[in-house]
């Protein structure tokens, strides 16, 4: 599985950084469950499409429906392209497994 | 679309930012109008009967006004604020507004204040989003404004102004009139011979059914506005300024006639096909209710309204509500601040805003039951 596209996604709310990752592939639970890792997975699998959201001690919110091949993540302002390196960079290992 | 529950998903209660489904034949409408030969390409004429001519006129018979010339099209209601407020002519005046009004009348004010070409007062409104009549005289008493810009109807809780007497007061003071339609053109009998206002913005992609890059403005006879955009309008060519006749004065360049060919086919539509604002106004009513009983907290409104509801809902993010009723269950519908900034500090949905749902006059029972089943499962989702 790889990431095909990052997108930047505009809203109207508070100037939060939200980024929409793209994948070649549909994500499934074994996918949500390896980025929920040491982070806090709130998964609602009983919505018509299972709704899933995961919060990293650094305060990087991941959504995204199970089925689909995208997420949204919203970076906190402070230090929001550090964090948006190392969230890849995690990403990335975790997709090579 | 797959069948849920007795309902068709996906939904659509957006309709307070564009309408969907727009009136049936519009596609085919668009469609064949790239296989005719323009009549009159790229220019607004108004004498012959072409397409902007007809949408002109048919506008006219909307807003009960005799002579289309009056009505310039634009492309939204923005093109058309915008036009209105920097055409005016402010200078050193004092410009009345409302907190209840959409960027599209605050952005353009901001800019002239910005500027120092005008002061700007902003009337409050109260808890459901309505201006507050003894704020608005007040405000006009003593500032003794050049301009007033008021909506008839908040795109974020649905609240209806009383334009005949808001407006009445302000004319009756001096000031020049402009009434933002936006979200109360199509539902809303409009008459105007009947309100005080010199001049009317409206947009074609809500409730008059159209394509987004329509709408128009209308400016009552003896209001003068002078052009912000310039350039070619197919007649009075030797001229180096705009030539005065209307609506060509305030319409340069190529207008997008093939939207205009659909906002005809729906004004037509709708003329032949009333809407029944008993049946919408019932389906708000029972998802305002239903959404109380499910625990949500609404924004209630009394009184006369448009079809929207808004509120928020204990337990969730409202950026992820969004999300979670579109990808997850098919609804879709708004969430956030509706370009309305600052009508959520009187509503008391600041600083994030609401959920607004908004129907339109093809939604269905069905999906107002649908809506409200998944929201019970939303209030209820273990966290």
């Amino acid at each position: 599985m790889q990431i095909t596209e990052i997108k930047k996604i505009e809203d109207c709310f508070d100037g939060s950084v939200i980024f929409k990752y793209l994948f070649s592939e549909e994500m499934d639970e074994d996918l949500m469950n390896k980025i929920g890792e040491g982070n806090k997975l709130q998964y609602f699998p009983d919505f018509l499409r299972p709704f899933f959201k995961i919060t990293t001690p650094a305060d990087l919110q991941i959504k995204g429906i199970l089925g689909d091949r995208d997420f949204e993540v919203i970076f906190p302002q402070t230090d929001k392209w550090k964090k948006k390196k190392e969230f890849e960079t995690n990403l990335q290992k975790i997709l090579q497994d | 679309m797959k069948n849920t529950k007795n309902c068709n998903i996906p939904v659509y209660l957006n309709n307070a930012a564009t309408s969907f489904p727009k009136s049936p034949g519009i596609g085919e409408e668009v469609a064949a109008f790239f296989k005719k030969i323009p009549k009159h390409p790229g220019r607004a004429g108004t004498t012959s009967e072409d397409t902007l001519s007809l949408c002109r006129k048919e506008l006219a018979h909307l807003l009960k006004t005799e002579d289309p010339s009056r009505l310039v099209l634009c492309k939204n209601a923005t093109e058309a604020l915008n036009i209105a407020v920097l055409g005016i002519g402010l200078k050193g005046e004092v410009v009345i507004t409302t907190a209840m009004e959409h960027n599209s009348v605050l952005r353009p004010l901001y800019l002239l204040e910005k500027k120092g070409v005008i002061r700007l007062e902003i009337v409050p409104c109260d808890a459901e989003g309505r201006v507050i009549k003894e704020q608005w005289e007040k405000r006009i008493d003593e500032f003794s404004p050049k301009l007033v810009v008021l909506n008839q109807a908040s795109n974020v809780t649905g609240a209806v102004n009383n334009i005949e007497e808001l407006l009445k007061y302000a004319k009756e003071k001096e000031s020049i009139t402009l009434l933002d339609a936006s979200q109360s053109i199509g539902l809303f009998d409009m008459d105007v011979s009947r309100i005080a206002a010199d001049m009317i913005a409206f947009t074609g992609h809500k409730y008059l059914l159209g394509p987004s890059g329509t709408g128009g403005l209308y400016i009552k006879e003896g209001i003068e506005v002078e052009p912000v955009f310039v350039g070619g309008t197919g007649i009075r060519s030797d001229l180096k300024e705009m030539p005065p006749e209307m609506p060509l004065r305030l319409e340069p360049g190529t207008p997008p006639v093939p939207a205009f060919a659909g906002l005809l086919h729906s004004l037509k539509w709708q003329k032949e096909n009333p809407v029944s604002l008993e049946k919408m106004a019932n389906l708000t009513r029972d998802l305002e209710q239903g959404l109380i009983k499910k625990g949500t907290e609404v924004i209630e409104v009394a009184g006369e309204r448009t079809f929207i509801v808004s509120c928020r809902l204990p337990g969730w993010d409202l950026k992820e509500v969004g999300y979670v009723l579109e990808r997850s269950f098919g609804i879709i519908c708004r969430t956030g601040l509706h370009c309305a900034p600052l009508i959520h500090e009187y509503i008391g949905t600041a600083p994030a805003g609401s959920i607004r749902f908004s129907i339109s006059r093809f939604t269905t029972r069905e999906e107002i039951d649908y809506t409200l089943d998944v929201i019970g499962e939303l209030v209820n989702a273990d966290h």
